[in-house]
């Protein structure tokens, strides 16, 4: 599964991280705490976890086939 | 209703569109914002880049406009947001709101700038000549996102 990233996380991570998730998914949590071993900028509180572009809270089941992002402090427009 | 402009934005070009496609209102009031040519401490910004969340930011932009609509009596709505890289001076966004009558279309307006500040779904990175940083809704943009809370 692919994770999309953007604004300060896209530029220093990548627009694009992969996942392997698994078969049954995740909780968001989960699936934070997988991804921040190797990138640490995704654990902030700040960070906010967002399922099929609605933010969705740490216990949210992520399941194959969703589209996943991880978005940092919005800039407004 | 919304649109996301990844383009130059010609704000005229909207005006004059969004005016067309009234029917017997008697009001409109617009909003053009520029990027501005120096950050928040006075230092030269040289650009301005938008990042934007393909489907999310549009949805963004369409809950903030349909509140409007629901909170004023507006007949119709309509913000031109850029994304991508802009220049010092040139407009960034575009908002409009039209009624029957100029009162409710002078608050929808600023209501959507508000909104706009805080909640649309962007992330703004200032080019300065010593380097670029990302930026965040300022403590006086969220006081004027609070001016309307209920």
């Amino acid at each position: 599964m692919k994770i999309l990233l953007f604004g300060r996380l896209g530029e220093t991570i990548g627009r694009e991280i992969d996942f392997a998730l698994p078969e049954g998914g995740c909780t968001v949590a989960a699936l934070r705490a997988a991804l921040a071993r190797d990138h640490q900028g995704l654990a902030a509180d700040k960070v906010r976890a967002c399922i099929d572009h609605e933010i969705a809270p740490e216990t949210a089941l992520v399941l194959p086939g969703q589209e996943v992002a991880f978005l940092p402090p919005l800039s407004g427009g | 209703m919304v649109r996301l402009e990844p383009g130059e934005l010609r704000p005229a070009e909207e005006l004059e569109r969004f005016i067309a496609g009234l029917a017997g209102d008697g009001a409109v009031v617009s909003f053009v914002g520029l990027a501005r040519g120096a950050d928040a401490a006075g230092e030269k910004v040289t650009g301005l880049f938008l990042d934007s969340y393909p489907g999310m930011t549009e949805k963004s932009l369409e809950a903030i406009a349909a509140a409007a609509r629901e909170r004023f009596a507006i007949s119709a709505v309509q913000i031109v947001h850029r994304s991508g890289a802009v220049a010092p001076g040139a407009p960034i966004v575009f908002a409009a709101a039209a009624a029957r009558h100029r009162r409710a279309a002078f608050e929808a307006a600023d209501y959507l700038m508000d909104r706009l500040k805080t909640d649309a779904v962007f992330w703004k990175r200032e080019q300065r000549l010593d380097g670029s940083a990302w930026i965040e809704p300022s403590e006086a943009d969220r006081a004027d996102r609070a001016r309307w809370s209920d």
